[in-house]
C-alpha cells in the first residue's frame, strides 16, 4: 500500500466535539464538551491506547477519527490527508483505509443478516470482489481471525461472544485497512475469551502491519498490547507516553491513582491505593482551572491548580503530562 | 468457626422452550460468621442463580431446586420454608445487592422513601423514624449531605451513589449475610476502589458474612478470604484465597490466572483457554470443562469427577487429584 | 400450521367434488372472472396438499427459526386459519353460490326467507340470496381491506423510515402533517367525499381509505427507525463506507419486518370495519351491490322479523377483525427476537 507520506499515519490536531446540552427551548445553549482539544499522533504500526473513565471522551474522540461523530473543530490528518475538508465521496473511498471495532460485539451486527454476508458486504460495495471470489475472500478471512469458514451462514445470535468479536474484526480487515479503531474490543468479553482476541489483535497488527488506536478503561489489557498511552480526563489528554515509563512512574496524579485501583489478581499483593475521593465531574460543567483538581490527592495541590488550567508540556522526549507539579510527582504507593 | 449458612448439593433448573436447562447442578459451601467467600466464575457459569436460589428468588415455574437441595440457615432449610416466613429472613437476616444499581432502584421515587420503606417492611417503626434511619444509613454509606439527598430520584445521582444507596437499603436492617452480586462491575476502577473499601468497612463494622460475586479475579483476591471456582453450574475449586490463588489445583483455575493481563507486571502475552464458555443448554460430557482442557485425558471425557482433596480446606473436581489405583490407565 | 394446510386441501377438495358441474359451467361461460374463480377452485385443494406433505417432512424446516417459532404459535395459526377460509371463499364466491347475488328471485313469494338447504343463509328482503350476497360482499370488503392495507404500509412506512433517516428539517416538517393528517376525523372527511362525489367505486374508496389511514403507522416507523440507528450495527455499517441507500435498504428495513407485518395485520381488521361503518352510512359499496356493511343496514329494519340478515354479515365481520388480530398478536409474539 501507499507508503507515500513520511511521519505519522494519523495526526490529530486540536480535535474539539461539543455536543448541544441545552434541554430547554429559551435557556442560553450550552455544551457538553465532550473533546476539549486533544492532539495526538499514531506511527504506522504501533499502538496508541486511549485511556479512561466514562465520560472522559474517549470513545467520541475515537468516533471522530473515523467521521462517525463529525468534530466540532480541529484537524485530522490520515496519510497526508485532511480528512475532515473530504467530501463524502470520497469519504467513502478513504473508508477502506481506516476501520473500527466495536465494544458490543452482539450490538454490532446487523441481527437479520448471515455473519459471511456481513464479511462480504464491504467487499462488494467497494467493488473488491463478488460472487464466487468474494465468498472465497470471507472463507479466509474467517479462517485468519480463527473461525471455522462454516460458520458463515450462521447468524449472530447463533454464535458466542467471542465468535461474534471474531466476525466483527474479520468484516473491518475485508477491506484490507491501514488503520483500526479498537473501541473497547475485549471488554465484553468473558476473561477465558478476552486473552483469546487480544493475542489475534496482536498477531494480524503484526501479519497485515496495522495501526491500532485502541479505547479502553481496563488498565491491564493496556499494558499488554499498546506501545503508547494517552490518558484522558473530561475531554483532555492529561499525560501521554510511552507504555513502559507511564506505568513505571506515572508522572499525573490522575494516571497514579487510576494505575492504583485496578486491582490485581494476587492476594499476596497488599498495595497501597490511592483512592480517589468523589468522582468524575460532568463534562457540561467541567471545573475550572486544573480539570482534575476537584479529586487531585497530590500533596503540593494549592489555589493555582483552581485557576490555571495546566498545558500539556513535553517533560521528558516523548512523554507529556498536563500537571503544575509534573516534576514532583506523587511517589508511587509502595507494594 | 461456625458455618452461618450451608449450602447442600443446590441443583437449579429451568425448564424452558428449548428442554430442562441445569444452570446449577450439585453445588455445595459453607460460609462461616464473619469470612467473605468469593464467588468467581464467567458469564453462564452459574453464579448468580446460586445466588438468588438462596434467598429463593428463582421464579418457580419454569425454575426448581434439586430434591437434594439444602439452604441451611440458622438450622433452618430455606428452601422448604413457607414464604412467609422467608420473607422475614429476605433482607431482615440475608440482603442482596445487585450489579446495576439503576434497575434495582424504582425510578418514580425517591432514594430515601425507597430505604425508609425496606426499613418498615420488617420493623414496626413510625415514618419519621424510619426517615431518620434512612438518612443515617446514606451518611453511612458516604452519601455527603444525606439530608438532601434523601429527596433526590434515583436518575439524580452517579452509578456510584447508587450503588452506595443499594449497599444503605441492603443494610437498613442490619442483616448477618450480605451476598453482593458483581456489585462494581458497572462501575469505573476509581469508584470501584471506592465501593470495595466501603464494603470491607463496613462488613467489620458489623460483623457480616459476604457471599462476594465476581468475574474479576482482581476484586476478588482483594476482597475475599476463601474462593469458590464456577465452571459450567458447578464448583470446580474451593479453598482459602491463598491457596487457591498460589496452587491452583483445577486446570480451569490455573488457565483463568494466566488469562487475567495484570497491571503490575509486564508480559508480551497472556494465554487465553481454547474455546468458549459452554451454556447451559449443552453442557458437555463428564468434566465439563474437558472440551477446553489441555490436560484432558479419557475419562474426563465420560465420567463428571468428584471432589478431591488438594491441601487444607481446599477441594477440586478433577480427576488429576485422583490418587486412588488404577489411576493412571 | 400443517394441519391447516390438511384442513384447506380437504375442504377444497370437497368444495371441487360437491360443486363439479358449478365448475364446468363456469369454465364454459367465458366470462374471465368466473374462468379465475373456477381455476382457483381447482388450484387451491392441491397446492395446500403440497404443503401440507412438505411440511410433513422430517427437518423440513429448522426448529429454531421464526418461521417454526411462528408456526408453532396457536394464535397465530388459528388467526391465519380463519382468514384463509375468509378469503378463500370470497375468491371463489361465484363455484360456492349458485344464485346471482343481485337478482331478486322472486319478490312476492321468496322474500325474507329464513336459511334452508336451497339458502343457507336465507333470503334478504328483495328475494336475493343471502348466501351469494355474503359471498360477493367479502370479495368487496376483504378486497378493500388489503388494497388499503397495502397503500397503509407502503406509504406509511416511506414517510416513517424518510423521517427517520433523515431528520432534521424534513422529519419535522412530516411529522407535523402526520400531526394534521390524525387531526382530522376520517369518517367525516370521507362523508365531506361522498357528499361531493357520491358513492365511490372500489378503487377511489380503497386509495382514500388507505390514504387517510397511514399517519400512525408512519409515527410507529419513525420510532423504529429512531431506535435502530442508535444501535452500533449501523455505525459499523457506516465506517464500512457503505451508502445511505443501501443502508437502508439492507440494514434499516429488514429490521422493520417485524413492525410492518403486525400493524398492516392489525390494520386490515380497523379498514373492515371502518368500511363497513361508511356502507352502513350509505357511502360505502353501492346498491344493489352487496358489502358486508350495507347488507347490515339493509338488514336493520327487519332485525326482528328476519335477524338472519344482520346476524351474518355481523358475524363475518367479528370473524374478519378476530382472525387478523390473532395474526397481528401471533407475529408480534413470534418476531420479538427476544423470545427465544
Amino acid at each position: 500500500m501507499s507508503e507515500s507520506s513520511p511521519g505519522p499515519l494519523v495526526a490529530i490536531e486540536n480535535l474539539v466535539k461539543h455536543f448541544p446540552a441545552s434541554t430547554r427551548l429559551f435557556a442560553r445553549p450550552s455544551y457538553l464538551k465532550a473533546v476539549d482539544g486533544v492532539t495526538l499522533s499514531l506511527d504506522r504500526g504501533e499502538t496508541v491506547a486511549l485511556v479512561g473513565e466514562s465520560g472522559s471522551g474517549k470513545t467520541t474522540l475515537g468516533r471522530c477519527v473515523l467521521r462517525l461523530t463529525e468534530p466540532t473543530s480541529g484537524t485530522i490528518w490520515f496519510d497526508g490527508t485532511d480528512v475532515l475538508a473530504l467530501g463524502s465521496a470520497d469519504m467513502r473511498a478513504l473508508r477502506r483505509r481506516m476501520q473500527i471495532v466495536f465494544q458490543d460485539p452482539a450490538g454490532s451486527l446487523n441481527p437479520r443478516m448471515a455473519v459471511g454476508t456481513a464479511v462480504r458486504e464491504p467487499l462488494e460495495v467497494h467493488r473488491i470482489a463478488r460472487g464466487k471470489a468474494a465468498r472465497d475472500r470471507v472463507a479466509d478471512l474467517f479462517e485468519e481471525v480463527g473461525l471455522d469458514p462454516s460458520l458463515t451462514s450462521r447468524f449472530p445470535h447463533e454464535l458466542s461472544g467471542g465468535q461474534k468479536q471474531r466476525v466483527g474484526i474479520a468484516r473491518a480487515l475485508s477491506i484490507e485497512p491501514e488503520f483500526l479503531v479498537l473501541d473497547e474490543p475485549v471488554s465484553a468479553l468473558d476473561v477465558s475469551v478476552q486473552a483469546q482476541v487480544v493475542n489475534l489483535l496482536t498477531d494480524l497488527q503484526r501479519s497485515r502491519n496495522l495501526t491500532y488506536l485502541f479505547i479502553a478503561h481496563d488498565l491491564a489489557v493496556v499494558r499488554h498490547v499498546a506501545t503508547r498511552v494517552a490518558v484522558m480526563y473530561l475531554g483532555r489528554i492529561v499525560e501521554r507516553a510511552r507504555v513502559v515509563p507511564l506505568y513505571d512512574r506515572p508522572l499525573h496524579p490522575y494516571t497514579a491513582s487510576l494505575l492504583s485501583a485496578v486491582p490485581v489478581p494476587d492476594p499476596t499483593v497488599k498495595r497501597k491505593r490511592i483512592v480517589l475521593a468523589g468522582e468524575i465531574p460532568s463534562p457540561r460543567n467541567p471545573p475550572p482551572g486544573c480539570p482534575f483538581h476537584t479529586r487531585c490527592p497530590h500533596p503540593l495541590k494549592d489555589a493555582r491548580c483552581t485557576t490555571d488550567e495546566p498545558a500539556l508540556r513535553e517533560l521528558q522526549p516523548d512523554r507529556w503530562v498536563a500537571c503544575h507539579y509534573a516534576e514532583n510527582p506523587m511517589e508511587k504507593p509502595a507494594p | 468457626m461456625t458455618a452461618l449458612l450451608r449450602v447442600r448439593h443446590l441443583s437449579t433448573s429451568f425448564q424452558t422452550e428449548a428442554g430442562l436447562v441445569r444452570a446449577v447442578d450439585d453445588v455445595s459451601f459453607d460460609l462461616a460468621e464473619g469470612e467473605t467467600l468469593g464467588l468467581v466464575g464467567e458469564s453462564g457459569s452459574g453464579k448468580t442463580v446460586t445466588a438468588l436460589s438462596i434467598l429463593r428468588l428463582i421464579p418457580q415455574p419454569p425454575g426448581a431446586f434439586g430434591p437434594e437441595s439444602r439452604i441451611e440457615y440458622d438450622g433452618v432449610d430455606l428452601l422448604r420454608l413457607p414464604s412467609r416466613e422467608l420473607r422475614k429472613v429476605r433482607g431482615a437476616q440475608i440482603a442482596m445487592i445487585f450489579q446495576e444499581p439503576m434497575s434495582s432502584l424504582n425510578p418514580v421515587l425517591t432514594v430515601g422513601s425507597q430505604i425508609s420503606e425496606a426499613i418498615r417492611a420488617h420493623e414496626p417503626v413510625s415514618r419519621k423514624e424510619a426517615n431518620d434511619r434512612a438518612v443515617e444509613l446514606l451518611d453511612l454509606v458516604g452519601i455527603p449531605e444525606p439530608g438532601r439527598r434523601f429527596r433526590d430520584y434515583p436518575h439524580q445521582m452517579s452509578g456510584g451513589m447508587q450503588q452506595r444507596v443499594m449497599i444503605g437499603m441492603a443494610l437498613s436492617c442490619r442483616p448477618k449475610i450480605l451476598i453482593a452480586d458483581e456489585p462494581t462491575t458497572a462501575l469505573d476502577v476509581t469508584i470501584q476502589a471506592q465501593i470495595l473499601d466501603l464494603l470491607l468497612e463496613l462488613k467489620e463494622r458489623f460483623a457480616m458474612s459476604v457471599l462476594f460475586i465476581t468475574h474479576d479475579l482482581g476484586v476478588l483476591a482483594g476482597v475475599a478470604d476463601r474462593v469458590a471456582v464456577m465452571y459450567g453450574g458447578s464448583i470446580v475449586e474451593q479453598g482459602p484465597v491463598r491457596a487457591v490463588f498460589e496452587q491452583p489445583a483445577h486446570p480451569y483455575t490455573r488457565g483463568l490466572l494466566h488469562a487475567v493481563p495484570r497491571v503490575d507486571r509486564p508480559s508480551d502475552r497472556i494465554e487465553g483457554i481454547p474455546g468458549s464458555v459452554p451454556t447451559a443448554t449443552a453442557w458437555p460430557s463428564g468434566c465439563r470443562f474437558h472440551p477446553r482442557c489441555s490436560e484432558c485425558m479419557k475419562r474426563c471425557e465420560v465420567d463428571a469427577p468428584p471432589s478431591y482433596s488438594a491441601g487444607t480446606d481446599h477441594t477440586a473436581r478433577c480427576w488429576l487429584l485422583d490418587q486412588s489405583e488404577g489411576q493412571r490407565q | 400450521m400443517r394441519r391447516l394446510s390438511l384442513a384447506i386441501a380437504i375442504a377444497g377438495a370437497a368444495v371441487v367434488v360437491l360443486r363439479f358441474p358449478r365448475i364446468m359451467e363456469l369454465f364454459s361461460s367465458g366470462a374471465a372472472g368466473s374462468i379465475v374463480a373456477a381455476v382457483c377452485a381447482v388450484l387451491v385443494p392441491p397446492a395446500a396438499g403440497l404443503a401440507w406433505h412438505w411440511n410433513r417432512r422430517p427437518g423440513a424446516r429448522p426448529s429454531e427459526s421464526r418461521t417454526a417459532r411462528l408456526l408453532d404459535n396457536r394464535q397465530f395459526v388459528l388467526g391465519t386459519g380463519v382468514v384463509a377460509l375468509l378469503t378463500y371463499a370470497a375468491v371463489i364466491a361465484p363455484v360456492l353460490s349458485s344464485f346471482d347475488p343481485n337478482t331478486q328471485t322472486d319478490l312476492l313469494g321468496a322474500a325474507t326467507l329464513a336459511p334452508s338447504l336451497q339458502h343457507p343463509f336465507g333470503t334478504d328482503f328483495y328475494s336475493r340470496d343471502l348466501f351469494s350476497r355474503m359471498l360477493y360482499g367479502a370479495r368487496w370488503s376483504l378486497g378493500i381491506a388489503f388494497v388499503a392495507v397495502t397503500l397503509v404500509v407502503v406509504v406509511g412506512t416511506s414517510v416513517g423510515v424518510i423521517a427517520g433517516v433523515t431528520g432534521g428539517i424534513v422529519d419535522s416538517v412530516l411529522m407535523r402533517m402526520v400531526d394534521g393528517g390524525l387531526a382530522i376525523p376520517r369518517v367525516l372527511l370521507l362523508l365531506v367525499v361522498a357528499a361531493l362525489w357520491g358513492n365511490l367505486g372500489f378503487f377511489p374508496l380503497a386509495v382514500l381509505l388507505g390514504l387517510t389511514g397511514w399517519f400512525g403507522v408512519s409515527r410507529i416507523i419513525r420510532a423504529e427507525v429512531l431506535s435502530l440507528k442508535e444501535r452500533t450495527f449501523l455505525a459499523a455499517a457506516r465506517a464500512l463506507g457503505i451508502s445511505q441507500l443501501r443502508l437502508v435498504v439492507r440494514h434499516i428495513l429488514p429490521n422493520l419486518v417485524a413492525p410492518v407485518t403486525v400493524t398492516a395485520a392489525l390494520g386490515v381488521g380497523n379498514i373492515v370495519l371502518i368500511e363497513a361503518s361508511l356502507s352502513y352510512l350509505g357511502i360505502g359499496a353501492r346498491p344493489p351491490d352487496p358489502g358486508w356493511g350495507n347488507i347490515i343496514r339493509e338488514g336493520h329494519e327487519l332485525i326482528f322479523t328476519a335477524p338472519w340478515i344482520s346476524i351474518f354479515p355481523g358475524a363475518a365481520i367479528f370473524l374478519t377483525v378476530i382472525g387478523f388480530s390473532l395474526v397481528g398478536d401471533g407475529l408480534r409474539t413470534a418476531l420479538n427476537p427476544r423470545a427465544s
